[in-house]
């Protein structure tokens, strides 16, 4: 009786971060008279997914107990190298599979860095991060990159629609879905979740430790090119200070939903609350016309008092079995 | 196998150092510290005046560092240059703060210094700068002569707290405030000077003003009006005839000033060749001012053609 009072309890608190973007939303209605038009709704969801997606792949990263600091600088490299190939009149169809050979290539050696090198997580992603940021400048020689003087047009990508969806939307509901069910269905979601739970006791049961890590690497790059991909379509051009602080959003967006800062706690449906919650705070302050400085205090309060609220809720422990 | 690869680096380090010492004589030696060469407008500033030097100036040398953006890493960029003994140090400063007790140590050792674009707080043999203030104040004056004086402007600024950004807003600002009350900015934000963020800061504008409700948007730098051009593009609003105007001078922009989805960038002095001009005069006793204003220079549809192929 008593287990099971505190069972729902832990359930209630553990939904704090979902409750809190119910709020959210009545505070936006309340604020701004545009605030829940079809046509901003559609905005504040395309939105989501520029960031979403990289915070899909990084809650992975995140449970197994690690961190990519990487993806913002990875995400500029990608776009460089599709926005600096189309501009020299190379078609899209080759531009964008270079990228994403190169993202597989960067997430490989990112996660054989953590795996086979075992440097910690942040130690390996802080220094690729910052090589990577050398790179998007190198190849650009510091300029920012733009097709638009060619006859080449990928703006569907970025800014198309299917019928009132946006594309970018499509996208990173499918990433999402796929993401889901990962974790929730297949041995590898399991893994990820045993190797950041314990990695001894992963190793000792069976699961492949190193080649656990390898992957989810790998899956933050994918998530950095398919931002890059959406973020430069949308741009026509690719600047190689993109992505700054992309990698600090995404873990904003994971931790405040939910996921635990040393793995094997939290799911991706937090991370995708959490990414509803950054986003809608942020359209609904430009709405009201709140200055960016104050925006700054506001964001980071919420990373705080939500990850609080995670760990009254006694999140650490609902997963460990 | 370590030790291998100690003593190879060790040696490849001395080859280089004993490369560089064969350097000719007789020239003057300019120690050139650049904040960070990360950006086209960096670049620029350091190509141009190096490649004027190479061309003009066959009794220059240089040695180069990049700051890469680091304030502490330009400091002692700045001190490597004065022990290196060169004659005389051209700076591009991060920031005044970082800069400015490596940059009166020079001073005090009795080397001239001509510091370009950002300054520092002390007292240098010739300061090169431009004129971000007069840039906000030729916006603000462009805009209102397109709309006669009235509208609601959205702005979109730079790194908060950047000297072209306080400059930058504040011309406009103090001029729209001075002279054309009906010319208001509704809203802004800090956009970083990045295209990202300002483009989605103007699609939630875009969401909060309806058609006609904005006459014009005013960026601090054309990566953000470019970005801000093709969301109000990509929204359906192109036929509102909203003025953009960005800053700069970067040649997508002046395409973009060409085709008719901006009206007007004002092109940033690069401080080129201005500056080695400068530190040229100084050692060889030319005559020389303590401080050189580059001018600005608006691109509008009328002159673009002039431009297009200058750009950034």
């Amino acid at each position: 009786m008593d287990t099971q009072k505190n069972e729902i309890l832990k359930k209630m608190k553990s939904m704090g971060v979902f409750w809190a973007l119910v709020v959210l939303f009545l505070v936006g209605c309340i604020a701004s008279p545009q605030f829940l038009k079809a046509g901003n709704m559609i905005n504040v969801a395309r939105q989501i997914s520029i960031n979403g997606i990289i915070a899909l792949a990084m809650t992975f990263v995140c449970l197994i107990g690690g961190v990519d600091l990487s993806v913002g600088s990875q995400v500029a490299v990608y776009a460089i190298i599709m926005a600096t190939m189309m501009k020299n009149n190379i078609s899209p169809f080759l531009a964008i599979p270079a990228a994403f050979a190169t993202a597989m290539l960067i997430g490989f050696l990112n996660g054989l860095g953590v795996s086979k090198g075992k440097l910690a997580p942040f130690i390996m992603t802080l220094g690729s991060m910052t090589a990577l940021r050398g790179l998007a400048k190198y190849i650009s020689n510091g300029s920012p990159q733009s097709w638009r003087n060619t006859d080449i047009n990928i703006k569907f990508i970025g800014q198309g629609y299917v019928g009132f969806i946006p594309f970018p939307v499509i996208i990173f509901i499918i990433l999402f879905l796929a993401a889901f069910y990962t974790l929730k269905y297949t041995s590898f979601g399991r893994s990820v979740y045993s190797v950041g739970d314990n990695k001894e006791a992963a190793r000792l049961n069976g699961i492949n430790v190193p080649r656990t890590q390898l992957i989810c690497f790998i899956l933050t790059a994918f998530g950095s090119f398919v931002s890059a991909l959406v973020l430069t379509s949308k741009l026509s051009s690719a600047d190689p200070t993109a992505g700054d602080g992309y990698e600090l959003t995404a873990l904003s967006m994971c931790y405040i939903g939910g996921i635990s800062t040393m793995g094997g706690v939290g799911s991706i449906t937090g991370t995708l609350i959490g990414a509803c919650l950054l986003t809608v705070l942020s359209n609904i302050m430009n709405l009201v016309g709140i200055n960016s400085y104050m925006q700054n205090i506001v964001q980071g309060l919420i990373v705080i008092i939500a990850v609080l609220l995670g760990g009254l809720g006694g999140l650490k422990r609902k997963k460990k079995a | 196998m370590r030790k291998m690869m100690t003593a190879a680096m060790a040696l490849a380090l001395v080859g280089m150092m004993a490369g560089s010492a064969f350097a000719e004589e007789e020239k003057f030696v300019i120690g050139y510290a650049q904040r960070g060469t990360d950006a086209a407008y960096t670049i620029n500033m350091m190509s141009q005046n190096l490649d004027y030097a190479e061309e003009n100036f066959p009794d220059l040398e240089f040695k180069t560092t990049d700051a890469q953006n680091d304030a502490v890493k330009q400091a002692s960029d700045v001190e490597d240059l004065m022990n290196a003994g060169v004659d005389l140090i051209m700076v591009s400063p991060l920031t005044a703060d970082g800069l400015t007790d490596a940059v009166q140590a020079v001073m005090d050792a009795g080397i001239p210094v001509v510091t370009m674009d950002r300054m520092v707080d002390c007292d240098v043999t010739v300061k090169v700068v431009g004129d971000n203030y007069g840039m906000g104040v030729m916006a603000a004056d462009k805009i209102a002569e397109m709309l006669d004086g009235k509208g609601a402007v959205i702005e979109l600024c730079g790194t908060t707290g950047a000297s072209a950004t306080v400059d930058r807003q504040g011309g406009f600002e103090d001029t729209l405030a001075e002279k054309y009350p009906d010319l208001q900015v509704v809203d802004w934000q800090d956009c970083n000077y990045m295209a990202a963020p300002a483009a989605e800061y103007m699609e939630d504008m875009l969401q909060k003003y309806g058609p006609g409700e904005i006459q014009a948007v005013y960026a601090h730098n054309d990566q953000m009006a470019m970005a801000a051009a093709e969301t109000i593009l990509a929204a359906g609003r192109g036929d509102e005839g909203i003025i953009i105007c960005g800053m700069d001078g970067e040649e997508a922009a002046f395409q973009m000033v060409k085709d008719g989805s901006m009206a007007f960038t004002i092109i940033y002095p690069v401080m080129a060749p201005e500056g080695v001009i400068a530190a040229h005069n100084i050692l060889t006793g030319a005559e020389q001012e303590g401080e050189v204003v580059c001018e600005s220079t608006l691109v509008d549809a009328e002159n673009v053609d002039e431009y297009l192929g200058t750009g950034l």
